[in-house]
């Protein structure tokens, strides 16, 4: 090395050195980038700051008490959505129930991703026989009918709640992202990066966990908030065919089930278009932050 | 021998063929086949062979990353196979990879790349840490602002240097070099070998370079291994393989080397016919029944070639 090399090395502050853009920098960047998903991520904020704040003042009791002298009022001054056959809040219903909806999407994506990722990543690691036996229990877990054991669950425990409910439904849906994780670990394992952290004399553990999953990190983002959008639509769809939550405890679902009587659905569309035109929403704008996040993860599409 | 660091002896690396309606083994693949290997101290053993005859199996199987169906593998006097036995080998051990593009996780900083192996054996603090990749970046040649930058901002040597970085890290004795070299342009090539001769002779390492470049090894090795399916075909100084070729197949391959002698272009090229005739005819006398090569003799201290037994 010269002596005009050397002083290259010496006197560095560590400090001044450049470091590349960090990871949280690269996603605000992208989301300002892409004006729909901006769009998407204050809107979706807004709904639910809105929703968990309002629900603050809000009681469920008085909301779900029935008032036989407001039924099937349209919206006015006093119902500012109107009421339904119970002359019971819509308002105050589509609060609490986006509340207790966006809870459970994101209770069981939290719950079912969590538990599929790690589930997968251990089966895609070690391969061979751990994987061969671990997947056979995922088969096992896919036949079972799950609309079935819920219906069943449903009827037979006699008070559920939110993380209860969530807990039943992760139980059934984590098996998809397992599937997933599994595949792109089975590839990821292969590279040399992974023999190199073995030879450098990392555990499995470390390994799996500093090494491996940080690269499936943008297919983890994106099955993440696909998911998200799929489980509030799943349990509204329960609450809507009348296996979810009761009526006396409001959910999106159970607001659209009102639709199902053929009067309301003609003539009282109050009662139902609200929570209908919410879960559109939240969905699109969820999806739409998604695509942003999954892009902000891979560095070739990035347009920010 | 006692200065042998590296001493592999009658290795054999199968892999079983499964199929039909139970699954059961049908056959072995013989990745490797009964290669025995010493390699002395401050040495570079240069294991040379065509795509598939088993270098790499041969080199990861040192480093633990292969199973080894049979034979031993002892290291500076400790056996790094057999059962229930776990030497943990790897900071005396390192290896550096082929691709210089999957073995670098891209995900990580160069920093934490190359402090990984050193959280793993040494509790360093934060800035001691700093200073010990620095100091690493000046040895490979690297400036100081790649410390926090991620692997695909560097082109293929660099990124090369970046794993070499990483091997010497904790100043191992034995480094398997898995063609260092075979990904990156030949401008590039020279480079990344002079500088890993410099710190072979600075850190008195001991290499297993695996190859195929003839030219390479000539320039790195001092001695060399042929392989051929599985197997030795012959072993010496590189002065007794490059000059004293005596297995028809290091023969030829001596001869392939292209030569930059334009007086004797034509002449060369007759020569090398010759060989291919003779390979063509002859070379199957030269491999047992099985299409793979003899044991090995010695024909002199160190020059050993699988020449065919005569029964």
């Amino acid at each position: 090395m010269s002596t005009e090399n050397n002083n290259l090395y010496d006197n560095i502050n560590v400090g001044d050195l450049p470091k590349s853009t960090p990871g949280w920098k690269i996603v605000v960047q992208e989301i300002l980038a892409d004006k729909l998903a901006l769009f998407s991520l204050i809107i979706f904020t807004l709904i639910t700051c809105y929703v968990f704040g309002l629900t603050l003042f809000l009681s469920l009791r008085d909301i779900v008490t029935v008032d036989l002298f407001a039924i099937n009022v349209a919206p006015n001054d006093e119902w500012r959505l109107g009421t339904d056959y119970g002359g019971r809040d819509i308002f105050g219903q589509l609060i609490i129930g986006t509340r207790n909806s966006l809870a459970i999407g994101i209770l069981v994506t939290l719950l079912s991703v969590g538990f599929g990722i790690v589930y997968g990543v251990i089966c895609g690691y070690f391969g061979g026989h751990i994987d061969n036996a671990m997947m056979r229990f995922v088969d096992f877990m896919i036949i079972l009918p799950f609309l079935m054991i819920v219906v069943v669950f449903v009827t037979i425990v006699p008070s559920y709640d939110i993380f209860t409910f969530s807990l039943m439904m992760a139980v059934f849906l984590w098996m998809g992202t397992a599937r997933l994780i599994r595949s792109l670990a089975l590839q990821e394992r292969e590279l040399d990066y992974i023999n190199a952290s073995r030879t450098m004399g990392s555990s499995h553990f470390k390994i799996i966990f500093t090494q491996l999953l940080p690269n499936l990190v943008g297919i983890i983002i994106v099955n993440g908030t696909l998911s998200l959008a799929a489980n509030i639509g799943i349990e509204a769809g329960l609450s809507f065919i009348g296996f979810g939550f009761p009526e006396d405890y409001p959910s999106l679902g159970t607001l659209m089930a009102y639709a199902q009587n053929t009067q309301t659905l003609q003539h009282r569309p109050w009662v139902w278009m609200p929570a209908a035109i919410l879960i559109l929403i939240l969905m699109l704008c969820v999806r739409n932050v998604g695509e942003a996040l999954r892009r902000a993860g891979d560095a070739r599409q990035r347009q920010g | 021998m006692s200065n042998n660091i590296l001493e592999i002896k009658d290795l054999k690396v199968h892999y079983p063929v499964r199929g039909g309606f139970f699954n059961t083994i049908k056959d072995y693949v013989k990745a490797v086949d009964g290669v025995s290997i010493n390699v002395p101290v401050g040495t570079t053993y240069g294991l040379v062979g065509e795509s598939g005859s088993g270098k790499t199996t041969t080199g990861k199987a040192v480093m633990g990353l292969n199973h080894v169906t049979e034979g031993t593998i002892m290291f500076n006097g400790h056996e790094l196979t057999g059962k229930g036995k776990k030497v943990d080998n790897h900071k005396d051990i390192q290896m550096i990879f082929q691709d210089p593009y999957s073995s670098l996780n891209v995900r990580k900083r160069v920093f934490d790349i190359i402090t990984e192996p050193l959280n793993n054996y040494e509790s360093l603090t934060k800035a001691e840490r700093v200073n010990r990749v620095l100091e690493l970046l000046k040895i490979v040649g690297l400036p100081p602002s790649a410390i926090y930058k991620y692997p695909h901002e560097f082109s293929g040597g660099q990124r090369q240097r970046i794993g070499v970085a990483r091997a010497i890290a904790l100043r191992p004795k034995l480094i398997i070099a898995d063609e260092p070299v075979s990904a990156l342009d030949v401008s590039v090539q020279a480079q990344v070998l002079n500088f890993m001769q410099e710190i072979q002779k600075e850190m008195d390492l001991t290499m297993l370079f695996i190859a195929h470049d003839l030219g390479v090894v000539r320039h790195m090795c001092s001695y060399l291994g042929i392989m051929y399916r599985g197997r030795l075909v012959e072993e010496g100084t590189v002065d007794d393989i490059f000059n004293n070729p005596q297995h028809l197949y290091t023969k030829r391959l001596v001869a392939a080397i292209p030569d930059i002698d334009v007086d004797h272009v034509e002449k060369n090229l007759v020569l090398r016919n010759q060989l291919k005739e003779e390979y063509e005819q002859n070379f199957a006398d030269y491999l047992d029944e099985e299409g793979r090569a003899f044991p090995l003799q010695q024909i002199s201290d160190t020059h050993r070639v699988a020449l065919p037994v005569r029964s």
